[in-house]
């Protein structure tokens, strides 16, 4: 069958659609190159950040924290999710941002040992963007916030360094 | 002397009747027997047209079936011929199959020319078996003529359309007259199956039958007169052949409507009626039934009844001859009869006029002649009773002669003659007077009595009239005071009835007004009710308002319930799509963590993500509506409220308008009522016052009465005393 369909072509065609053929075949083959990374994309205040997906677990959004007293600056109080006791850290002064004190969303970190989740403005969503066009941070920028930005990507999403979080807590 | 009228009217005279008589009893046996006559003479002469037409259609329709039959055969038996069957044991290929088959190879045109060539003649050779036939065609199954020896048919032409092809396939079948291209006159077509030995239909003959075959069997008229004629219609009752009256040729569209031409496209009949030229005519007719035509024979009526007609005007001439003779007859008859009476009355009435000496003189010797002699005699006795009368009448003027100069002497005032009786008898001595002479005496003597009478009663009449005469005197002296006295009572009672009728005219005039005044208020009063009736009606009008107003606010206030609810509903779904989305990131994030494995998985959770994103969209803009749809119905709830003020209001000012129209409906009537009162009142006064006008009236007519009696009786008094002094003056007349 597909002879005969091969067959309706004319020789011209027939080229064109094999160049065609190679050229898709060849891109699949490239994709191996090209190195992607899947990011979660938050907003913290007005600015846009981007978690990679391995660190987070899960999202949630309109959970109540409770403040816990004579704890340092990070944390933002303990939420109950699912029965489950959870350390909600404040992204917000970690990142040193100023805005109103009304976020609700928490991510949920896989890599800790504790149940640690992170207190956000919003969740844009899962995004898969090329490791290629990631830039440095700009060293005029505020100190403290460009300590636990690992890069930044091409449309200005900034990649959080988890381990450079993680380890402040930790120090704190 | 009055003569009575001796002219009599011819009819009830002696000699009229006698003719009439005579006329009757000869004249209507003669009639009776000549109509008779007429009626049965034309009853058997339509019987035997009739039965000639009769016999006449059968004959006809027997060799129209002939002809048909014999054409029918001529195709059957060509139809079965092996030259159109075919025949398997010949040498050489025949039949409709065959030449089919040839006709069909291109190789075998040889062949199909030779049996061509043979199956033609052989059809011609069947065609010319019989004269009448014109013409025969040969077609296979499919409708193709294989074989022709008419123009009008040529081979190769395909009939397959055709009516007669169709159902020849099936059996015999008999066309009805047509008209065909190449052909002058209109032809009907035979059609037979030409059928194979398992009787499968190979083709069809057709035979033509021409229309002037026809006509040679119809258009022969002997036996028919000059008048009879014999034609053939098919079922739209069209003529199929030549009448003898028709001008035209057949065309098959000369369409026959009359009784016979109805009749015989059902039947076999005879009948009188009026045909398609109006002339009355005697018609016979039959149905051919195979061949669905109508065989229709007439005779004009005049023709057939040309012999009793003759009888007829003969009959005529034998009455007017036999009237004639009866009426000479007749005449001289009665001239017999009457002349003798006529004389004897003629002489009656002379001697009636005063002529005695008549006599009537008449020389037969019968009934009449005793008549006359009777006659004679009865007038010489009148004649002599007569003489005796005139005698006796002299006597007597004598007599009274006398006796007037007395009585004139008595009336002249001489009182003292009387008159000179002669004794009894003694007159101027005729025996024939005596009992008349006796009564006459008597009355000499009673007169003589009377004039003494006179005498005495003229003195005591002379005595009365003197005491009469002075009584009138004064009676005539009272009367003439009692007439001035009466003419003063008339002036007085005619000046009072003058005042009365001037009071009347104005009474009247305030009536009239009075009446008017009540009229215009109840008119008042009627337009005051219907205004009442006006205000409850819009009362009404303003409760059915209100309550409109007020169900339409209720509708509202569900419509904002509903909405509410839908609110709530929204909340929901929006509440529902945040989770999903929620949930679509957590299964994003699943996925992605799951590496190449949960790719597929990825796009699922986008698309739910995009879905819940969808959602929110949707439910903001429902919301939005919502608020629109709430505040209007706030705005429909606050118009509501307010057009239920309005009719409130509305009806409490219609409820006081009411109020206001009802009390000056009252005063209204109130004010009617006086009015009428007045009126009522005024119309009593005028009453009265007609009453006062009519006791004057009859005061003066009563006063008038008296005036005209006392001048009455004033003027009888001037009379008693002229009638006593004119008597006086009378009785002083008489010498006593």
């Amino acid at each position: 069958m597909t002879e005969s369909i091969y067959q309706q072509f004319s020789e011209t065609e027939l080229r064109i659609l094999k160049a065609r053929a190679d050229r898709v075949a060849r891109q699949v083959q490239g994709q191996e190159q090209v190195e992607l990374q899947t990011v979660l994309s938050i907003k913290v205040g007005a600015e846009r950040y981007a978690l990679p997906i391995e660190s987070v677990s899960s999202v949630y959004e309109d959970i109540s924290i409770v403040p816990v007293p004579c704890v340092p600056d990070g944390v933002a109080g303990i939420a109950n999710i699912r029965g489950r006791i959870i350390l909600a850290l404040d992204l917000k002064t970690l990142l040193n941002i100023t805005a109103e004190n009304s976020d609700t969303a928490l991510v949920m970190l896989a890599e800790s040992d504790l149940d640690v989740a992170l207190l956000v403005s919003g969740i844009s969503g899962v995004e898969t963007l090329l490791t290629s066009t990631i830039s440095p941070v700009p060293a005029n920028g505020d100190v403290q916030k460009a300590a636990h930005i690992a890069g930044l990507f091409a449309d200005g999403l900034a990649l959080l360094d988890m381990a450079s979080l993680v380890k402040r807590f930790s120090s704190d | 002397m009055q003569t009575t009228n001796t002219r009599v009217n011819f009819f009830r005279s002696i000699q009229g009747q006698i003719l009439i008589w005579l006329l009757l009893l000869g004249l209507i046996p003669l009639l009776v027997l000549g109509i008779t006559a007429y009626i049965t003479a034309q009853n058997a002469l339509r019987l035997g047209v009739e039965e000639r037409l009769t016999g006449l259609v059968a004959v006809k329709q027997i060799q129209i079936r002939n002809q048909v039959a014999i054409l029918e055969a001529q195709a059957k038996s060509f139809a079965a011929s092996p030259d159109a069957v075919g025949d398997p044991t010949s040498p050489t290929p025949l039949g409709i199959q065959a030449l089919k088959r040839l006709q069909n190879d291109a190789s075998s045109a040889d062949a199909y020319k030779a049996l061509h060539a043979e199956m033609l003649r052989a059809l011609q050779v069947a065609d010319n078996t019989n004269s009448q036939s014109s013409g025969m065609f040969v077609t296979d199954s499919a409708g193709q003529i294989l074989l022709s020896n008419i123009q009008a048919f040529p081979e190769g032409k395909a009939v397959n359309t055709e009516a007669y092809f169709a159902k020849g396939l099936s059996g015999t079948y008999i066309g009805d007259m047509q008209t065909v291209p190449g052909i002058a006159t209109p032809i009907s077509l035979i059609t037979v199956p030409v059928l194979d030995a398992q009787k499968q239909p190979l083709g069809i003959v057709g035979i033509i039958l021409e229309q002037p075959e026809l006509e040679k069997i119809l258009n022969d008229y002997s036996g028919l007169g000059t008048s009879g004629d014999i034609t053939l219609l098919n079922q739209g009752q069209n003529l199929l052949t030549k009448s003898r009256f028709g001008t035209q040729a057949v065309d098959l569209h000369q369409h026959i409507d009359d009784v016979g031409a109805q009749q015989a496209l059902k039947g076999v009949g005879t009948a009188e009626y009026s045909d398609e030229r109006n002339t009355p005519v005697i018609g016979a007719w039959s149905y051919i039934s195979e061949l669905n035509w109508g065989l229709l024979a007439e005779f004009d009526q005049s023709e057939v009844y040309a012999p009793i007609d003759q009888l007829a005007v003969f009959m005529v001439g034998i009455v007017a001859i036999a009237a004639g003779a009866i009426f000479v007859l007749a005449l001289i008859l009665a001239r017999n009869l009457a002349r003798p009476i006529t004389q004897v009355s003629s002489a009656a009435g002379r001697i009636a006029s005063g002529a005695l000496e008549e006599r009537v003189n008449i020389q037969s010797k019968n009934e009449l002649s005793i008549l006359a002699n009777a006659f004679n005699d009865m007038t010489s006795n009148l004649q002599r009773m007569v003489e005796v009368e005139r005698n006796s009448k002299a006597y007597l003027e004598n007599m009274v002669n006398s006796y007037s100069a007395f009585v004139s002497k008595v009336t002249g005032g001489d009182l003292t003659s009387r008159l000179q009786l002669a004794a009894n008898g003694n007159g101027n001595g005729n025996g024939d007077h005596d009992g008349a002479s006796d009564d006459l005496y008597g009355l000499g003597l009673n007169l003589n009595a009377m004039a003494s009478g006179l005498t005495e009663m003229t003195a005591s009449i002379r005595e009365a009239a003197t005491s009469v005469a002075s009584a009138a005197a004064e009676i005539l002296a009272s009367t003439t005071q009692q007439i001035a006295s009466a003419t003063e009572q008339d002036a007085a009672v005619t000046q009072t009835m003058t005042t009365v009728e001037e009071v009347r005219t104005t009474v009247k005039q305030t009536a009239e007004r009075a009446q008017a005044v009540a009229d215009a208020s109840r008119q008042s009063v009627d337009v005051s009710r219907s205004g009442q009736v006006a205000i409850v009606d819009t009362i009404e009008g303003m409760k059915t308002i209100r309550q409109r107003v007020e169900s339409i606010a209720e509708t509202i206030l569900m419509l904002s319930e509903r909405t509410q609810q839908i609110g709530e509903i929204i909340a929901t779904v929006n509440e529902i799509a945040d989770q999903s989305k929620l949930l679509a990131l957590n299964a994003g994030i699943e996925a992605a963590r799951a590496g190449e494995e949960g790719k597929g998985f990825a796009v699922v959770a986008m698309e739910v993500r995009q879905l819940a994103d969808q959602s929110r969209d949707a439910t903001g803009r429902v919301r939005s509506i919502l608020n629109e749809i709430q505040q209007a119905t706030n705005t429909a709830v606050m118009v509501t409220e307010e057009g239920t003020k309005g009719a409130e209001s509305g009806m409490s000012l219609v409820e006081r308008a009411g109020e206001a129209i009802r009390e000056l409906a009252a005063t209204i009537e109130e004010a009617a009522q006086s009015a009428m009162q007045i009126a009522a009142s005024t119309h009593q006064q005028i009453n009265g016052i007609e009453q006062l006008a009519s006791a004057m009236q009859s005061i003066k007519q009563a006063t008038t009465q008296t005036a005209a009696s006392t001048r009455q009786a004033e003027r009888s008094a001037k009379d008693l005393n002229d009638m006593a002094k004119q008597m006086e003056q009378a009785v002083s007349r008489y010498r006593l």
